[in-house]
């Protein structure tokens, strides 16, 4: 099966080239009560939470996603101690990520339909600035982008961890808080829906 | 991996012999191996189907590719976690109390209000930004006089942009860039539209170029003029007004032009002239103008404000003249030279870095030319080889470990911050910062430190810098000052120490180049740190003493939300809606509302239903539109 391969794919290594095992001592250290320890866990974890959060959540004003990111991180470092080490312990940041982004796209629907505010409501933030385009694949990124936008928080949150981060399905799962049954289910209809196949895959 | 893997009867797949859409998906982010990625390539060469699906994986990766992390965004990140990390969380069942309060406030809500309007989706306006300007240029919010133009100003819809002749004026609109250009005439141009489905400007007299990105399905563009209209996609291209009728140019793409109840449809390379009726091939002149279009406004770029101590002095950027100082321009991210001159003193001429994120302050002291000999050989040039010997041999360690005199050595550092040796340059600006140096030189140097120490992301070491620059003198402690306060409140996020900060500009500096901006943000910062009190009577302050100045919609709406949602005082919030009212576009729109809304809780209904009744008129298709009619 060709699933066996992308099982066998290499692990994005984290920024220091450390990977798992200097987070997992951090987290030794920290629950031994070094105070630095926590820190250092932040900052080795910001870059993986600063990505993913965008790419959970996609391009959003400076403010909200900073905003997200906080959070995100926040989350984190209040649920060490219920890190059981069942799953990699970035498995457990996406996880975490995923759930932040996901209750931040239920509050905006929420804020989208009472619309109380209205200062807030009247001047929208800019958009995060896109990183450079050339002119040739705007188009193709501008179709991507909105398709992007079309998939629900699992979907996207399955295709992202699976294509992006290269999680094996298992992971995924504990990510997701599910079955590898379901996170295949949203990712064939992720992909369908990116590729634009409904209906035509067999 | 075998073909059979790849085209797995088992696994989905856009047709019959094609490889499966996983397969397509791993050959888009490089996982086949090279035997495998070969057949994928090649099969999708020759089948349509699989080569489209293969490029929309790549796009999809493409676009979920994360920006880059913003400077200092970091630090601030991580500050404010820590921050809300020592915040005193509340105990679960508070939380539930809490919780079963918002439901039960939101049960109410959905009854009381939110049944009662239709569900019709509203679409809020956005503005158009000024980015930069050259030569004379105005902005006037619809039903408000006019104001000279600078970067970083909002057109709001109904507002009118003009430029004099020679003039220029760059904005950004969403995914476009807009130019009005007086270099043919004056300009002036009304913006119609400003929703994300559909965006019109109106052209009354001369020229406006525009980039735009191609626009999402059912989203539409439109230029019109008294005499047509311009309806584009995504491409470059230009549309002029003037006596002899309108025009078009196209540098990139398609446009359809109506004139006169005749269409033409005008792709890349061709223009059609006010004075002609059928398209010709587009002529050098006008593909030059085209070709001007800036590309990287749309993003990357920051604000750059040049100040200079002579009146008169005159602003060159990368060789483009840009008037007069005070200057304030929006550039992209990048080195910059900038040259500022006067009659009767030195022309200084320096490389600028510009990083996004940063708001640069680039202030000029020009020396005249008559002292500029004497200060130019000050004792930190090097020793000539005729001075006296023991001259020499006084300071040899001084010449030895410091050959470069303190502005070379400034020179130097900047360069090494230009070219991303951040650490090298801090460290030769910590030997300066050893040397016996004067005041001034002294200043100077813990200003760029303090830079350095922005852009290695140590803003408490810039803050440093900065606080002991500020207790100098002159215009490098009013810099400082402001720098100080810039970083306590935008990199570390510490709006009580940033108001502090602003407080002590305002005192030492009353009548500094900032004053104006100073008062506002003092007063903003103020509010962000939660002394509403003094924030609302801070920014009152600036709108009695700068009633003409930038800020002046903002800080209205500002105080007007603080006394309405802090303090419960409709009657103080309803004079500051009200004046908001006045100045249009998005701003005013939400201002009539808060007017009606605070008027309706304090027993006017009367007034409340005459306000809304006003919002209907200025905004009959508006935001609030439906909100106005129940009422």
């Amino acid at each position: 099966m060709w699933l066996v391969v992308s099982r066998d794919r290499e692990r994005i290594p984290t920024p220091t080239g450390g990977g798992e095992d200097a987070l997992a001592s951090l987290l030794v250290r920290h629950r031994a009560g070094d105070p630095a320890a926590l820190n250092a866990l932040m900052t080795e974890l910001y870059p993986s939470v600063h990505r993913i959060v965008y790419r959970l959540a996609g391009p959003r004003s400076r403010g909200t996603h900073e905003d997200l990111v906080q959070t995100a991180l926040e989350q984190v470092c209040r649920s060490l101690d219920a890190f059981e080490g069942r799953s990699r312990l970035t498995t457990f940041v996406f996880g975490i990520c995923h759930r932040v982004v996901a209750r931040s796209r239920r509050y905006e629907r929420v804020r989208n339909w009472f619309k109380l505010d209205a200062e807030e409501a009247c001047t929208p933030d800019d958009p995060l600035p896109q990183p450079d385009e050339g002119l040739v694949q705007r188009e193709a990124l501008a179709t991507a982008r909105a398709a992007l936008a079309r998939l629900d928080a699992e979907e996207r949150s399955a295709f992202v961890l699976h294509e992006l981060e290269e999680l094996p399905l298992e992971e995924v799962a504990v990510a997701l808080n599910c079955s590898t049954r379901t996170v295949k289910r949203r990712l064939r209809s992720a992909r369908e829906a990116l590729l634009a196949t409904k209906g035509a895959a067999s | 991996v075998n073909r059979a893997d790849l085209t797995n009867s088992g696994a989905e797949r856009l047709h019959g012999d094609g490889p499966t859409v996983e397969a397509l998906f791993a050959a888009a982010a490089g996982r086949l191996p090279s035997d495998a990625a070969e057949w994928v390539s090649s099969h999708a060469q020759g089948c349509e189907t699989c080569r489209v699906a293969l490029e929309r994986a790549r796009a999809a990766r493409a676009a979920l590719a994360a920006p880059a992390e913003a400077p200092f965004q970091r630090a601030r990140d991580l500050a404010a976690v820590r921050r809300r990390l020592e915040a005193r969380q509340p105990r679960r069942w508070q939380r539930w109390l809490l919780l079963g309060g918002g439901a039960l406030a939101a049960a109410s809500v959905a009854l009381f209000v939110g049944l009662r309007r239709p569900g019709k989706p509203t679409e809020p306006d956005f503005a158009m930004e000024v980015v930069a300007r050259a030569g004379a240029a105005t902005l006037a919010p619809a039903g408000a006089p006019p104001v000279a133009a600078s970067a970083h100003d909002r057109a709001t819809v109904g507002s009118t942009l003009e430029v004099a002749a020679g003039g220029r004026l760059v904005a950004r609109w969403g995914g476009a860039r807009v130019v009005l250009d007086g270099s043919a005439g004056p300009a002036r141009l009304r913006l119609q539209a400003s929703r994300g489905s559909e965006r019109r400007l109106l052209l009354d007299e001369g020229r406006v170029l525009l980039d735009v990105d191609p626009l999402p399905q059912g989203t539409t563009l439109a230029v019109a003029t008294p005499r047509g209209e311009v309806v584009v996609r995504g491409t470059i291209f230009l549309v002029e007004h003037g006596a002899q009728g309108s025009g078009a140019a196209v540098l990139r793409g398609r446009v359809d032009v109506r004139r006169d109840d005749r269409t033409w449809s005008l792709t890349a390379g061709q223009r059609l002239a006010p004075d002609q009726s059928e398209p010709t091939a587009l002529d050098d002149e006008t593909a030059k103008v085209l070709g001007a279009v800036p590309s990287s406004a749309s993003a990357g770029e920051e604000s750059v404000d040049i100040f200079a101590d002579v009146a008169e002095a005159r602003v060159t950027v990368d060789g483009v003249a840009r008037g007069r100082q005070p200057v304030s321009l929006a550039l992209a991210a990048g080195v910059h030279r900038v040259r500022v001159e006067a009659t009767g003193y030195q022309a200084l001429e320096e490389q600028l870095q510009v990083t996004p994120g940063v708001p640069t302050l680039f202030r000029a002291d020009l020396r005249p030319v008559a002292v500029a000999a004497p200060r130019a050989a000050r004792r930190d040039t090097p020793a000539r080889s005729d001075e006296p010997r023991e001259s020499a041999a006084r300071e040899p360690a001084v010449k030895d470990t410091a050959p470069r005199s303190v502005g070379e050595t400034l020179t130097a550092a900047r360069a090494d911050l230009v070219a991303g040796r951040t650490q090298r340059a801090i460290d030769s600006l910590e030997g300066l910062r050893r040397r016996g140096l004067n005041p001034t030189e002294r200043s100077r140097v813990l200003l760029v430190l303090g830079q350095a120490e922005r852009m290695a992301l140590r803003p408490e070491r810039a803050a440093s810098c900065f606080h002991e620059a500020a207790t100098g003198e002159g215009p490098e402690a009013e810099q400082a000052q402001v720098l100080l306060a810039q970083t306590l409140g935008r990199d570390l996020g510490d709006h009580r120490r940033a108001a502090d900060a602003w407080a002590t500009a305002e005192k030492r500096f009353p009548r500094g180049v900032l004053s104006s901006e100073v008062a506002f943000r003092l007063g903003e910062s103020l509010l962000a740190a939660g002394e509403t009190r003094e924030g609302i009577a801070q920014l009152e302050r600036y709108l009695a003493t700068h009633s003409s100045s930038g800020h002046v919609g903002e800080a209205h709406l500002l105080v007007g939300a603080a006394r309405r949602d802090r303090l419960n005082d409709c009657v103080g919030a309803l004079p500051h809606f009200e004046a908001v009212t006045g100045l249009g576009g998005s701003r005013a729109e939400a201002a009539w509302v808060a007017a009606a809304r605070c008027q309706a809780k304090l027993g006017r209904a009367a007034d409340a239903r005459r306000t809304y009744q006003r919002y209907l008129s200025a905004f009959p298709d508006g935001t609030y539109a439906d909100e106005a009619r129940g009422k």
